[in-house]
Parts: structure tokens; sequence; C-alpha cells
């Protein structure tokens, strides 16, 4: 997905206000000027996209993938739990 | 028992005593931070790890601290295989474009390499991608594999320790069985499977012409290295769901023998290691001595089952009589390169192991040859058992079977200088009753509700008339298998049984999933608190009263509890499925 970016210091001006990391990127941002070119996202980014999207493609399950996780984290709460049971037994 | 059969197990279980020497003490000094020459070579690198992970080596775990280690690592490694498998469709490594795995059956799946189960409700080579395999599956069969190996060594820590509360620090060892152990000896082992024909590519099908003109794709993986921790962690979740009955993962005489040595030879190691932690070299070997007796029954009475062929098939004029080209007997459902004294030595040895691995099809086989397997499963996983597992859980037995000559000759039973309370047999009592529990509770679950029954091929029997549900024994055999599996961490099935189904996607899915759940975990803690416990004991010096655990006669009662306690738990249950069949049969 191609975002505008600055072409000399590589940093998205919109990051100001939609995720600035730190406060000495979003001032070179703030002070640049000049043209901006379509950035390539890197290969993480692009992956990270591939898998929302799949996952809003699939998003029939979008609910049950959220009721089986909480189901294993609460396996592992009850395995959790049971050491302090056996402690005291 | 044939002349073959009888030197096949000669030669087997001499080369797994033999085996078990060199790579159980190697274990023990590496647990004990005192294998040099290896320490010397990978050292560093696990020094790097303990830098970059923030782990101080020097300090030690209580019970819940290695409780708690044990399962945040096995919680966090769960939820990366789910989302992997959740994720596949838009990963790399995916070459036939397989979707994402349907919600229900990755739970399951993950659940159950998380547990060092492998129960497969899917054919691998057309559910997973490769990375799913190579990268989710495979990474946890050296992590299930590893932590069950942390398991055991914490406990006899805990017996042989006295005066502290302290087993060990969980990550380091978790590290040193990976870093010294599990990935030195599956390097050399998928060389080797390599060499004699299994496949390790990451190209996609390969395309083949068949003598009548069509064209067949041929799937292929990376086979090599799940396959080698597949058995050497006593997981025995194939690549491909013929799993090795497939020439891919199991192509000669050779690798079929290699396979099943190696199935064993880690948990016959860690008796090696019980001894020398315990200073007791004859109490490692004794414990042995059991196991290989309990193993060599069970995979004779397989045989002589299976040699027995189906009574039916007699009485309609079928021939049974040995030939060079026929092993006579009941050969459905076997590989003819395999026969029928291979396919035993493999189902006895995968089902006394938690591995779960086939290269036979136990629900072919005759009811009392598939009762064999079945019982090994009940029983606990202690004959051998799984990576680690098998051992905590023979340690378990023996204490019972201490403290059962303790009463009976009027004594506090004692074992290696410690002596046993009730908090020892409290907690063994839960580590044996939560497997009997699962497996019962949900096998009349299974074949009392329409959806658990959906999923039986043999449902119903034909001469029973008027009831709404005919019974079939062997539909009960499908279930109960199931639910042993699972609940006993070894995944192997009856696979008649159809576990997944777009129309039933979550009885067993979920069912099966609490029960390789609950037979693991729980199980763990109770074997920590019991390691705990013991750890915080005095020793007190041996006596003419104390029960020696080195002799023969220890070896005859820790085999008599093993099998009463099983046999008693589940001899019902057994007679209403195989050995009903049986009679039905002749």
């Amino acid at each position: 997905m191609p975002r505008r970016i600055h072409p000399d210091c590589g940093v998205d001006p919109r990051c100001l206000v939609r995720r600035c990391t730190t406060a000495a990127t979003g001032l070179r941002a703030a002070l640049h000027v000049g043209p901006t070119l379509p950035r390539r996202d890197g290969h993480l980014t692009r992956l990270a996209w591939r898998m929302l999207w799949t996952s809003v493609r699939e998003g029939t399950t979008l609910m049950l993938d959220l009721w089986i996780l909480a189901l294993t984290l609460g396996l592992f709460g009850v395995a959790a739990g049971f050491v302090r049971v056996l402690e005291r037994l | 028992m044939s002349a073959r059969l009888g030197l096949l197990l000669l030669v087997f279980f001499g080369l797994i005593a033999l085996l078990a020497i060199p790579l159980g003490r190697f274990m023990a000094r590496v647990f004990a931070g005192e294998a040099r020459t290896s320490a010397r070579l990978l050292g560093p690198v696990e020094r790097l790890v303990h830098r970059m992970a923030g782990i101080d080596p020097a300090r030690e775990h209580t019970w819940k601290e290695y409780a708690l280690g044990v399962l945040a690592f096995s919680a966090l490694t769960q939820l990366v295989t789910h989302l992997i498998l959740r994720a596949q469709a838009a990963l790399p490594g995916n070459p036939t474009h397989l979707p994402g795995v349907a919600p229900w059956l990755a739970f399951n799946t993950a659940t159950s390499f998380t547990t060092n189960t492998n129960w497969q409700s899917y054919a691998g080579e057309s559910t997973m991608s490769y990375l799913s395999q190579a990268v989710a599956l495979t990474s946890h069969n050296f992590f299930s594999a590893g932590v069950g190996i942390c398991v055991a060594v914490a406990l006899i820590r805990g017996i042989s320790r006295a005066e502290t509360d302290k087993l060990g620090n969980f990550w380091v060892d978790l590290l040193r069985v990976h870093l010294y152990v599990l990935l030195p000896i599956c390097v050399v082992y998928a060389l080797f499977l390599v060499s004699q024909g299994v496949i390790q590519t990451w190209a996609g099908p390969a395309s083949w012409t068949t003598l009548e003109g069509g064209t067949q794709a041929i799937l292929r993986g990376p086979v090599a290295s799940q396959e080698a921790i597949k058995m050497l962690g006593t997981n025995g979740g194939g690549y491909f769901n013929a799993n090795s009955a497939h020439p891919f993962e199991n192509p000669t005489p050779l690798t079929n023998f290699v396979e099943i040595l190696s199935i064993f030879a880690i948990p016959a190691a860690l008796c090696v290691t019980l001894g020398e932690m315990v200073k007791s070299r004859l109490h490692g070997w004794a414990v042995f001595a059991a196991m290989t007796f309990i193993a060599v029954v069970g995979i004779l009475a397989i045989a002589h089952f299976e040699h027995q062929g189906n009574p039916i098939l007699a009485r309609e004029g079928a021939s049974f009589v040995a030939s060079a080209i026929d092993p006579a007997g009941n050969m459905e459902g076997k590989e003819v390169r395999f026969g029928i004294d291979g396919s035993a030595l493999f189902a006895g040895v995968t089902t006394d192991a938690s591995c779960g691995a086939v290269n036979a099809m136990h629900d072919s086989f005759t009811p009392l040859g598939g009762l064999v397997p079945m019982l090994n499963m009940q029983l606990g996983e202690v004959v051998f058992g799984g990576v680690g597992s098998g051992m905590y859980g023979v340690l378990i037995y023996v204490l019972i079977a201490v403290f059962l000559a303790g009463l009976m000759v009027g004594r506090t039973p004692e074992y290696l200088g410690k002596k046993l309370d009730s908090r020892d047999i409290r907690l063994a009592s839960i580590y044996i009753l939560i497997p009997a529990f699962l497996i019962l509770i949900f096998t009349a679950l299974g074949v009392s509700t329409e959806v658990g029954r959906a999923g039986i091929a043999n449902l119903a029997a034909a001469d029973v008339d008027g009831a709404t549900w005919k019974p079939h024994p062997h539909g009960l055999s499908e279930v109960l298998y199931a639910f042993t599996s699972a609940a006993a961490n070894n995944g192997s099935a009856f696979a008649g049984l159809t576990a997944y189904s777009a129309d039933h996607p979550t009885f067993y899915s979920l069912s099966l999933g609490l029960g390789m759940f609950f037979g693991r975990f729980p199980l763990i803690v109770a074997v920590l608190a019991i390691a705990g416990n013991m750890a915080r004991k005095k020793r007190v010096p041996p006596n003419p009263g104390s029960f020696p655990v080195e002799g023969p006669l220890f070896t005859g009662l820790l085999v008599a509890v093993i099998v009463i306690v099983g046999a008693l738990t589940f001899f019902p249950a057994l007679s209403l499925g195989p050995i009903v069949e049986h009679f039905l049969l002749s």
C-alpha cells in the first residue's frame, strides 16, 4: 500500500498526526520541505497488510477466533491456578 | 512367536540398551552443566542466548516458578503456532496456495503439538503449508519434547537433592536440552534420512505423467527435518496423512528400523540418566527392565493376534498359511513391505512411547490386536513413554509401588533415602486419576451424544433390533481410542473416526483439545509439586527396613502396579469395546 514520503529524509510527513514515534522524527518531518515520492513498504509491513487483509476477508470467523484465543488463555490460566491449588494441598 | 520376530526384538532392545548408556550419561552431564566438550563448542551460543533473554543461569527455580515457566513458555508457543496456522494463506512457504487452517482445527492442532500429542484431525499434505509444517509444527516437536525432558529432570533433581526448595532453572534446562541433545542429533538424523530417500525440499509439487497418460501431482515438502524430531521427540505428527507408512517419510527397511529405534532412544536413555543423577545405576536399570518387560509382552501379543487373522475370513475359506510372499494373518491396513511383525513392533513401540506415529493402520488390527496399543496408552504412557513424560510418569508409579511395599511390611515407605508422606501420595493419586477421568468421561460423552456419534465409522451393529442407536463395539473402540490417545498425549488413532468435518467442526476438536491439554499440564504441575516436596526432605541413611529399588523384586512390583492400575481402571470400557468385538467375530 504506497504512501507519500519525503525523498531525502524518508519520513512520512503525516506521521506527526498518525504514527509519530519520536520527537526527532516528527521534527524532521515538520521542518522538511520538498517534493514527495511513493514509498515501497518494507517486507514485514507488506506481510502485515496481507495478514490483516486475509483476516478481514475471512471476517466471519473473527469472533470465533477471539473466543478460541480466550479459551486458550483461559486453559493456561486454569493450569496456573492449579499450581496454587496444589501448593495448598 | 516367529524366529524372525524374536530376533527382531532381541536386536531392537539390545541396541536400545547400548544406545541408552552413552546418551543417558551424556544427558546427566548436560543437566549438571558438566558436558565440557559440548560446552566448548556450543557454550558461547548458550551464553549469548542467556544474555539476550536476560536469563541468570545461577538462579534456580522453586517448583512453582518452574511450573509457571513451563506454562508461560507453552502458552506463548501455542498462541504463535495457532496464529501461523490461521494466517498461512498470507504467509510465504505455501506453494500449493492452501487456505488458512479453520479456527477449531487450528486450536486442536496447536494444542496437540504443544502437548506433544500430535493428534492430527487433518491430512498434512493437503491442509498445512510448508511454512506451517516446518516452522509451526516442527518447532513444537522440539519444544514439547524439550519441556517433557526438563520436567523429568526436575523430578529426578527433587529426588536426588535434599533440604532445598530449588529444582534448577527451567530456561537453562530448556536451552540445554535443545542445544546439546535434540538439535545435534536431529541434524545428523535428518541427513541420514535424506540419504535413504526421505525428501527435503521447498519446491512445490512435482508433476508426473502416469502410465495411462494422465497427470499426477506428487506432493513434496521439507519432510526429513520434521521426520527426525517427529520420531526422536516421540511426537508422531506425520508430514503426510499416511504418516510413517508413506515412502517419502519411511522409504527403506533401514529407515523403518531406525525410526522405531529413535522413538525409544531418549526415553530409554533417561533411565540411565535417572541412575546417574540419583547415584544408583542399578535403580535406573531396574526401571528399564520393567519397561522392557511390559513392552516385549505387548509387542508379542499384537503380533500373535495379528497372525491369527480374522476368524470370519478363515471360516469363509481364506488361507492363513504363511509363505514366502504371504506373512499369513491380518494384513488389512498394513504395508506389505513391513509385514505383520514389522507393523506389530512399530505399533507396540509407538503406543508404549507417547509417539503416535504409525506404519500401519491400528483401526484395521484385529480386536485384541488393537486392544494392546490402546492398553499401552491407558497404562499412562510409562512403558518408556514420551520423552520426559515417560520418565516422570513411571517415577509416579515407582512412588506408588514403594508406598504399597511399605504398607505391606508395616514401615514408613522410603524411596532412595526419602520418606514418602501423604502429600506425595495425594499428588501421585491426582496424577493417576486425571487421565482416567478424562478418558472415561469424554468417551461417554462421545458415544452418548449425536454429534459425537456422527464421527464414528463403525457405528451400527445390524443384529441389535429395536434400539434407537445400535452400538457397534468397534464404534466404541474408535471413540475410546481417540480420547485415550488424547489424554495420554499419544496422537495415534483408530482412523475410522472422523474427528473433524465441515458439518461437525467443534465437538471432537474441542473435546480432544481439552483432553490433550488436561492430560498434559495439570499432570506436569502435579509432578513438579512432588519434586518440590521431595527436594525439601531430609535424606535418611539406608536401614534393614528400606525397600530395595534395585533388584528383580522391585522390577516385578513395579510391573504389577503399572498393569493392575491400568487394567482395573479401563477393563470395563475395554470389555464393551475390543473384547466384545473379539467374541462377536469368533
